[in-house]
Order: C-alpha cells, then structure tokens, then sequence
C-alpha cells in the first residue's frame, strides 16, 4: 500500500500518569495535505515527533509505502519535518544550512550543489544562498527551513506550526508558498496549526485531536458542518460555536428544547425526536454557530426560523467584513455574527431568532444527537 | 551634649593615666608567659596600664608588624624582634633608641654584660633593642636509638656520615626506606636556612657572619663544606626527599634533628612511643678546632619611637626581663633568657634540676650569635634558599657553584637596592 | 540659572557612590602603583625616586623572566585541559540524568571553598608518602609520584589542581551555552543524519564559540593570577618551577618590601595580559547566536 499509515499508535512517556497519545490510527495518501488540530497540550508535536522517529513509540506501528518504520532511525525514513522556530543552523549560511544532511550523508560536491540550487530556485531563495539565518526576516527563514526539507526529496513532510512566529500578513502569504511548495514536492504534508482559518484554508483533510485522542477526521466542511460531538463543535470555527444549556421537554408527542420561557420545536431540526427525556433528566445542549442567528426580520426564506427571542447587547466587535455581537438574554450569553452593515449599540435590546436547519444537540455528555 | 561626655573621657583616660599596647609572639606557651605577667604588672602598677596581645596573624610577625607600622596601628612594645631583621626599622627611624633612656647602662651591666650586648649593636653605634631570649640550634639525637644500633653521637662530619649510615634502613622490610639520619627542610622559604644552612656555617667557622659591611662574606671552604654537607645527605638518601610536614623525629623515623629548646616540649607531647633524647651542639667540619658555635635565634623586646610613654615602656621592658620574669619564662616556654651566668646562677638552678633536657642549650648560649643585622636579609636569605634547593636537595649544581651564586647576588642585591 | 546649580549638585550627590567607589577602589590604587613604578618604596621611609631603574631592573632581571615562563606553561596546560575536562562535563550534565542537579551542585562546590583551604587539601592529596593520590596509585601497582617535589611535574600538578578548582565554574558556563542551544536544531541535525560526534563537532561547538572565548578568557586572567596554590603547596619551588609572577610579586612586595618593583611587576604582568586577550580576541571572538 502506498502512503503513511498508522496503527494503533500509542506514546506513554515515563513519568506521566496518562498516555499522551492513545490509539492513534491513520492512513495518509500521497500527496495529500492533512492539518491536525487540537488544544494545547493534546499531542499533535508528541504525534508529529513518533512519525519523525525522535521519540519512540511505546505501541502501535508506522508504516510507509508499505515498509514498517516503527523502529527506523529518524534519518532513514524518508522523512523531514519543519519546526516553528525554523531549527536552522545559526552558524552557516543559507547554502551550507542547506546542504547540511547531503555533506554528512557524503554525497558528491556537484550533486550538492545542484540540489542545493534547485531548492533554493523554487523558495527564492538564491540571493540569501551565503547569508547567515541572523540576517533574515521570519518568512526568509521559513523558506529556508522549506528548503531544506525540500533537498531530502521526503515522502512525508511533517509541519509543527511552522508559520506561528510570523505576523499575520505574512502568515497568508506563507500558506499559498507552502501549499505550492507541498505540490512541488508531491509528498503527504501533515500539518500542525492553531490557526483556524489556516487549517480551513489548507487543509485537504483534518484531524482533530483530544487528549491524545483522534475525534473526528474529515474535510474542513465535514468537520464544520457535521461535527461529531461537542468538543469539535467548540472546537473548530474561529469563532466558537455557542452552547445554550436547556433541557428536553415531550409536549404531546413532541419533542422541545426549553430554555427559560422559550421551547423549540425540535421536529423543524430535521429529524423528530421521539425520545425519552425523562430517562437523562432532560438536560440537552443546543450548538448554533454565531452566522445562524438573525435579527428578527432580517432573515431570508432560506432560513427555518426559530420562535423569536429577546436579548440585550453587551459589546460589538466591528470586524469590517462582519460584525461580531455579543449577546445577553434568557437563553444565557452568546455571540453572533451580523452582517457588516448592520448598526446595533451597546445596551440596545432586540430580538432575534436560530435557523433551526443549522442547530446541533448535545447530550449533557457532549455526544451529538442525530440531525 | 557629647562634648561633655568626651570630657569626661578624655578626663577619665587621664586619670588612669598610661595604658601601653604589648605583642607577644603567638604560641601558647609565649601567651601564657605574657599573660602572668601582665597581670601582675598592672596589679603593682596602676600608673601605668598594659594591654597584651599576641602578634595577629599573617604570614610572618615581620610582615604583620611592617603593615602596622605603615597603617600607625603598631604597639608600643613587641617582643618578637629578630635582631637580623632590626635593621630595617631602624632605618626607616621607627624604634626607640634605648640606649638613652635612664639607667641603660647600669641594666646592661647587672643583666647582659658588655660583650654579648655589643653583638646587639645597630650600625649606627646605638641600641634599638633589648636582647630578650635565645634558642640556640643544636642537634638533637634519640639516645635509645643510637644505643640500639650502637652509633656514637656525631661531634663531626665524619661521625656524622657513619652515623647516618646505620640510621637510614628499611626497617619494616617493604623495600622502601623508612628510616633516614634526619630530616632538613626541602623548602625555599627564607627564614628555613636559620635552621639549616646558618648554624652549620657558624659551627664550622666559629661564629662567622655572613656579611661583612656591605659585602658577602661568605665565599669560602667553609660554606661550601657547608653545602656539600647537606647535599652529601639528600644525594645519598640519608635525608628523605618528601614534602611531608609530619613530625619525623617524634615518629622516630629519623634519628637526629637541628631545633631549639622551644621544640623539646613539642616533642615529648606527639610521641607515639616515649624515648629518650639527648642535645648536643652542631656537628663540625672534620678537623676543625675550637668550640662549636650555632645561630642563636634571639628574640628581643623593642619600643616603638612613636610610644607616648617612652619611660613606662622602658619600665615595662625591664619587669619583663628582671631575674623573676626570666625564671618564669625559662619555666613556663623552656627558652633561654639572655642573662649572664645563668648556668651558675644558683637562683635558677631549681628550674635547671627539674628540666635537666634545657641545660645543654643554656651551656651553649656562649656560642651563639644573633645572626647578620641586615635590612636585605630577608632577600639573602631567600636567594640563599633556592641555590640550597638547587645544589644540597636536588644536586643540581655543585655546592661551590651554589655558594658562589649566592655570594654574587648578594653584591647584585647591595648595588641595586 | 539656580535650578540649573542644584541640578548639578544633586547629580553629584546621585553619582557620588559610584565616584567615591571608583576613586577609592579603582583609581587611586592605580594612580598610587603608577607613581609606585618610578618610586622605590620599603613602606616604611619615604618613596624614593628612581626613574626608570625598576624597569631596566625587571629588563635584566632573569627571576622575573623566569617566572613569567613559569606562568605560561602552567596556562598553556591549565586551559586545554580546563576547556576539554569542563566541556565533557557540561555535555555529560546537560543530559537528561538522573539526580543532575545534585551533580552540578557538587561540581559547583570547590568555586566556593576558599583557594587556601582547597590548596591545603591537594597539598594532602599530593603528598607522596602519605598522600591519598599516591595510595591509589599503589594500588594499581604504580610508584608514588612526587607530585609536588619533582621539579617536572610540580607545575601540571598545580595545574590539574586549579582545573578542579575552577571546574564547576566553567561547567556551569558551557552548560549555559549548551542548554541556550535549542533541542529542535539537534532534531533538525538528527533527521539529516547526524551522528552524535557530527552534532558536537558541527553544532555544539561552533555554538558554543562565544563561550569558549569567555572560558579562555577568563582562565586566561585566572591563570596569569595564579598565586595561592604555589604560595601555599609549593613556595614557588621545586627549583623555582612553580614561581608565579603574582607569587614573585607578591615576595618583592611583602617579603623583601620592594613596592617600586612590586608594582612595576604588576604593571608588566597587566600590559602582558592585555596583549594576550587582545590575540585571543582576535582569533577566538565571534558573533552570539543566542
Ligand atoms: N518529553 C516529554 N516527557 C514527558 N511528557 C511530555 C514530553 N513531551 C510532551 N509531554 C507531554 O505530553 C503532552 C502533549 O505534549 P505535546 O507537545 O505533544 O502537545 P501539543 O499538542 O503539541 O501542544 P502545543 O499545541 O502546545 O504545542 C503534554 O501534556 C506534555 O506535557
Ligand atoms: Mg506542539
């Protein structure tokens, strides 16, 4: 089989109670760009660093192209990685940082430089080639830490948050250099980011991981839309989805989610809930992302509106494209997104209502409940 | 407010009157002498106040008192003045001329006599100092193992060498040498060669200094003899090259030892096993006539010039070196008071009876000197060292070569400082 | 043009820690050494003016030149070893072990015991009768050694001695500059390939260059001041082998009340050890990376 797969990966370092990463499994297909996220903490570089052979795994295997490289020494692998704070050799220049791997590996001094050129063509980087990295900005630097994954020719490229220590002009402009790059190179790129619209944007797939556990994979949309349970819900979307605490009420054979004086009508989620709610004592989460909720009035024939509900404004977040609000009401705080020409103030009272096609529902253990 | 408080004080500090600051040397024997004394000085001397205190520490009194002297924090009377390094403060003018004081002479008469007195003598012709005690150097010889190997006790350098042979031996069998004749200092440090070089040199020349006016007066058969001696001894291994600072002699590991009477106590004290001991004076060239003269490591008293009670200190320095102090300080440290007939003198002869082991050191004071009064005889001395190092412990140039070094530079010394 | 007075007069009084600090401390030990060298000076009389006969002294005067030999052979043993033993050290430390802490602490100890007390100590351990050194040799069947009696290997003796002294010092610099090294750089050289001599040799040590010219530096300075180990273990003997120009100065000075000389040494000694750091600079100097 071609491509990376993982099994079953687990890493238990010595000294802590609970494994960083538990059985991780995986398969990766060449040429694909796979972005994991997670919280701090969760074992994306622990992760990343198994897959790079420098740390061991404590179970589970890695194979490559069919190849098991669970034990393999980290530079037989076939493997670069790329770190956030570039790791490049401070005391040689672009050229000889480099060139660095091919003179330990002894390779022939014309061979080194013509790779050497070729990589430093497709990152531009043939001006800085007897520069030292002290004496280049943050993007130049990137590019060199590129490169030098480049020269290896890898089948795998592994990311860990490379474009943090950058400002966020550069970070997209680096996102479009990486993703060309990870085509030049034609490997499977997998990429670390804490960085919402950075996983959304370059991402063919993601990964989301929690306390060293995969929750969910799937394209950007899937994992948007279709999240799994309520950690991804929360999880991903840069601005996070709202949580509104209720329980679930059967009204003559009806299901609904009440939350103070409101009750909503479930049956209009799509799916009519004939459940028991007396046997959970009822408590139930609604997840609506902050796009989903309109102003009374303001929504379109598109929308399944929801009965309309009263809150006060608390603050605006003009963003220019959008208008973040954040909300007080019944229902508890929340925050949404309004059109950039909306005008609200501060301590303004309105009303408001959910586009009920868009609502998730959440048992009070975060499991997700058929839409 | 505190001006009449000052009053009172410098009011008060007037009618104590006098209070004179005295430093004796730093061993415990010395400090214990100086205390009794002190206390019964300013018991029977309320005029007249003494505050005692041994010589701080540093590397040597000399250097302590030359920065107390530089610092104005110097007594008023010291009793640790090695009459070699007296000239130095003399020339920088900082000791009082005693000579001129009341009763000098009358003093020098009843305690030193004249000729001993005159080797005390500044070069100016006037006394700084008043001769305290001696130690004279001389050999000291474990008797029950001279009679266990039946060796005569060396008078010569001939008696001295066959005495060494039988000494030096591997006794436990190992193979090494742990038995040697005995045991000269290896180190460079100046004041070693008093105990060495110095009271052979005196011994094989009846009392001869090393310089005379200026010039070194030391380039002679004598001196190399001197040096050949101890070289001999290192070269044939009758003395061990060891850097070992442990107490040999006491240990019975070497036979003999060059020490003055202050060191019997020491003895007696660190033996491991009790043996006897017996003193008698340097060993001298073979053929060498006449008595056998040593270095007599004197100590005196000086007051210092900037004393606001020159007379009280000159009072004090005779209390401490009347007939009664000196019998207390042969007693009490087992040095030799310079006084005059002291063998003889029936007042001191209980103490005599009791430490029979001090009687040879009191017979040989006669035969002492004081050593050279030369404010560059720190620097001789230490130049002196090193050709000792070179030529008698090492044996890298010969002896005649060493003593012609050591002359040359003591000209080299007088013309450049 | 009032405010303007006070104002001066308050900036006076700010500074007037740090002048009477300077004059008292700095300048007029060496304005007082500066006048000392065209003086002579037996503490006791007054200085004496020379000229420049303490330097035709020192010129001529072959105890000096000695022991200026003296002090670089003992530098060009002291520093090599000190850079090679601190620097396995600060590697072996930097590691992951076990109870490391109290092993930098223990190293760290003898920077902090007086030097006269750490001397005597080795002046024991040298001892070649009775010395613990020579006992462990015995056991392995070797002669005693007679460290600090043998004219030959009294210095490198001393020198084994200052290394151990000041090792914990110098251990706690290169494990600075080891541990300012970040981790991903050796994961970087790691995936190229890089064995572990590859990553001393072509990381480890070029970053650690400013180091390196700290530690030769300031052993450099240490060394040149080499003083209480042969005041101490050895005079300055066997042989003179171990006179140090501080020991020697130290003699002209305290021993023989030559404070003219003395300081004129000490001027000889400080412009020797200006040019010495000055070369160092040159050649060993670099750029910090960290
Ligand atoms: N060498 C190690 N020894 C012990 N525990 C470790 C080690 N490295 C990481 N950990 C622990 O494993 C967990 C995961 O760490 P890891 O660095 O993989 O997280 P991460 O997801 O990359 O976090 P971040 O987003 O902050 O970089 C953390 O709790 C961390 O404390
Ligand atoms: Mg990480």
């Amino acid at each position: 089989m071609q491509g990376l797969e993982l099994k079953n990966l687990e890493k238990h370092y010595s000294g802590n109670d609970q494994p960083t990463i538990r059985r991780f499994s995986a398969k990766f297909e060449p040429g694909e760009f796979v972005v994991l996220v997670g919280p701090s903490g969760c074992g994306k570089s622990t992760l990343l660093r198994m897959i790079a052979g420098l740390v061991p795994v404590s179970n589970g295997a890695i194979n490559l192209d069919g190849k098991d490289i669970t034990n393999v020494e980290s530079n037989l692998r076939n493997i670069s990685m790329v770190f956030q704070n570039y790791a490049l050799f401070p005391h040689m220049n672009v050229y000889e940082n480099l060139a660095f791997g091919m003179r330990i590996r002894k390779e022939a001094t014309q061979t080194i430089e013509k790779t050497v050129t070729e990589a430093a063509k497709i990152l531009h980087l043939q001006d800085l080639l007897d520069k030292k990295p002290g004496a280049l900005s943050g993007g130049q630097r990137q590019r060199v830490a590129l490169g030098r994954a480049f020269v290896r020719k890898p089948k795998v490229i592994l990311f860990d948050e490379p474009l943090s220590n950058l400002d966020a002009r550069l970070r997209i402009e680096m996102r479009q250099e990486i993703l060309k790059f990870h085509e030049q190179c034609g490997a499977i790129s997998i990429y670390v980011t804490h960085d919402q619209h950075e996983a959304m944007t370059m991402a063919d797939r993601m990964i989301i991981l929690n306390q060293g556990v995969a929750c969910q994979t799937g394209t950007p949309e899937e994992v948007y839309n279709n999240p799994v349970d309520q950690f991804v819900a929360g999880f991903v979307g840069s601005i996070p989805m709202n949580f509104i605490h209720g329980r679930g009420i059967l009204n003559e054979g009806r299901s609904f989610f009440q939350v103070g004086s409101y009750k909503i009508d479930l049956s209009h989620i799509g799916k009519d809930y004939q459940l028991d709610w007396s046997k959970n004592s009822g408590g139930l989460t609604l997840g609506v992302r902050p796009e989903d909720i309109y102003l009374d009035e303001h929504y379109s024939h598109a929308v399944a509106p929801s009965p309309k509900m009263a809150a006060q404004v608390k603050m605006v977040e003009y963003l220019g494209d959008s208008t973040i609000v954040h909300l007080e009401g019944d229902i508890g705080s929340f925050k949404s997104r309004f059109n950039k020409d909306l005008r609200v103030r501060k301590s303004q009272k309105l009303d408001f209502v959910f586009d009920l096609k868009k609502l998730h529902l959440f048992t009070e253990e975060g499991n997700k409940l058929p839409c | 407010m505190w001006i009449i408080l000052l009053a009172i004080l410098l009011y008060a500090e007037i009618c104590v009157g006098a209070t004179l600051v005295y430093w004796c040397a730093t061993n415990p024997d010395e400090i214990e002498l100086a205390k009794r004394l002190v206390k019964e000085w300013n018991h029977s001397h309320s005029e007249t106040t003494i505050k005692l205190q041994p010589v701080p520490a540093g590397a040597s009194s000399e250097e302590v008192l030359l920065a107390a002297i530089v610092a104005k924090t110097n007594p008023d009377i010291y009793s640790n003045m090695l009459p070699a390094m007296l000239n130095k403060f003399v020339k920088a003018d900082t000791l009082l001329r005693l000579d001129g004081l009341k009763n000098f002479a009358k003093e020098t008469e009843a305690r030193i006599g004249a000729t001993i007195l005159k080797d005390y003598r500044s070069p100016d012709g006037h006394y700084h100092q008043w001769p305290w005690k001696l130690n004279p150097v001389m050999l000291v010889y474990n008797i029950d193992l001279f009679q266990k190997l039946n060796i005569k006790p060396p008078r010569t350098y001939d008696e001295f060498w066959t005495a060494a042979k039988k000494l030096t031996a591997d006794t436990d069998g190992d193979g090494r040498v742990d038995r040697w004749a005995m045991s000269p200092s290896m180190t460079v440090m100046w004041w070693q060669r008093l105990y060495d070089f110095l009271p052979f040199y005196m011994a094989a020349t009846n009392g001869r200094s090393l310089l005379n006016q200026g010039r070194a007066d030391f380039n002679n058969v004598s001196a190399i003899a001197v040096m050949d001696f101890f070289q001999r001894g290192f070269a044939r291994g009758y003395f061990p090259k060891s850097g070992t600072v442990s107490n040999l002699f006491a240990q019975q590991k070497v036979g003999m030892t060059i020490v003055g009477p202050w060191a019997l106590k020491m003895f007696e004290r660190s033996m491991a096993q009790k043996f006897n001991f017996k003193t008698i004076p340097i060993p001298v060239p073979d053929g060498h006539h006449g008595p056998a003269y040593t270095f007599g490591d004197p100590k005196s008293f000086v007051v210092f010039k900037n004393t606001q009670h020159p007379e009280a200190a000159w009072e004090f320095v005779k209390f401490m070196t009347s007939k009664k102090a000196d019998k207390l300080l042969l007693d009490i440290t087992g040095q030799i008071p310079v006084r005059k007939g002291l063998i003889n003198d029936s007042y001191y002869k209980e103490v005599f009876v009791r430490r029979k082991n001090l009687i040879p050191f009191a017979s040989q004071v006669p035969f002492t000197k004081p050593g050279d009064n030369s404010e560059h005889i720190v620097e001789i001395l230490d130049f002196l060292g090193q050709q000792y190092e070179a030529s008698a412990v090492y044996g890298t140039i010969p002896a005649n070569k060493a003593i012609e070094n050591a002359a040359n530079h003591v000209e080299h010394i007088y013309k450049n400082w | 043009m009032q405010s303007e007075q006070s104002h001066s007069k308050a900036g006076i009084l700010f500074t007037s820690p740090y002048l009477i600090h300077l004059v008292v401390f700095f300048l007029y030990p060496v304005g007082f050494s500066l006048y000392l060298v065209f003086h002579r000076w037996d503490l006791m009389t007054d200085p004496e003016y020379v000229g420049l006969r303490n330097f035709t002294y020192l010129m001529s005067d072959h105890l000096f030149w000695q022991a200026l030999t003296n002090t670089l052979y003992f530098l060009v043993i002291h520093i090599p070893l000190q850079i090679i033993v601190a620097l396995a050290l600060a590697i072996v430390l930097a590691k992951p072990l076990k109870g490391r802490v109290f092993f930098r602490a223990t190293f760290f100890l003898p920077v902090v015991i007086s030097g006269a007390a750490v001397t005597i100590l080795w002046q024991r351990l040298y001892s070649t009768e009775v010395g613990l050194i020579n006992y462990v040799l015995s056991l392995v069947g070797i002669d005693a050694v007679p460290w600090l009696t043998d004219p030959g290997i009294a210095m490198p003796a001393i020198a084994i001695m200052a290394t151990w002294k000041n090792l914990g010092l110098y251990v706690v610099f290169f494990l600075a500059g080891i541990l300012a090294i970040p981790q991903t750089v050796y994961e970087a050289a790691k995936m190229e390939g890089a064995s572990s001599w590859h990553e001393f040799r072509y990381i480890t040590l070029p970053l650690l260059k400013p180091t390196m010219f700290l530690v030769v530096v300031m052993s450099t300075l240490g060394g040149f001041n080499l003083f209480i180990e042969p005041y101490v273990m050895t005079g300055g003997g066997p042989l003179g082998s171990t006179m140090s120009v501080v020991l020697y100065m130290y003699k002209q000075a305290f021993s023989f009340q030559h404070m003219g000389y003395a300081a004129t040494l000490g001027f000889a000694l400080a412009l020797i050890i200006m040019v010495c750091v000055f070369i160092q600079k040159k050649y060993l100097d670099s750029e910090r990376y960290y």
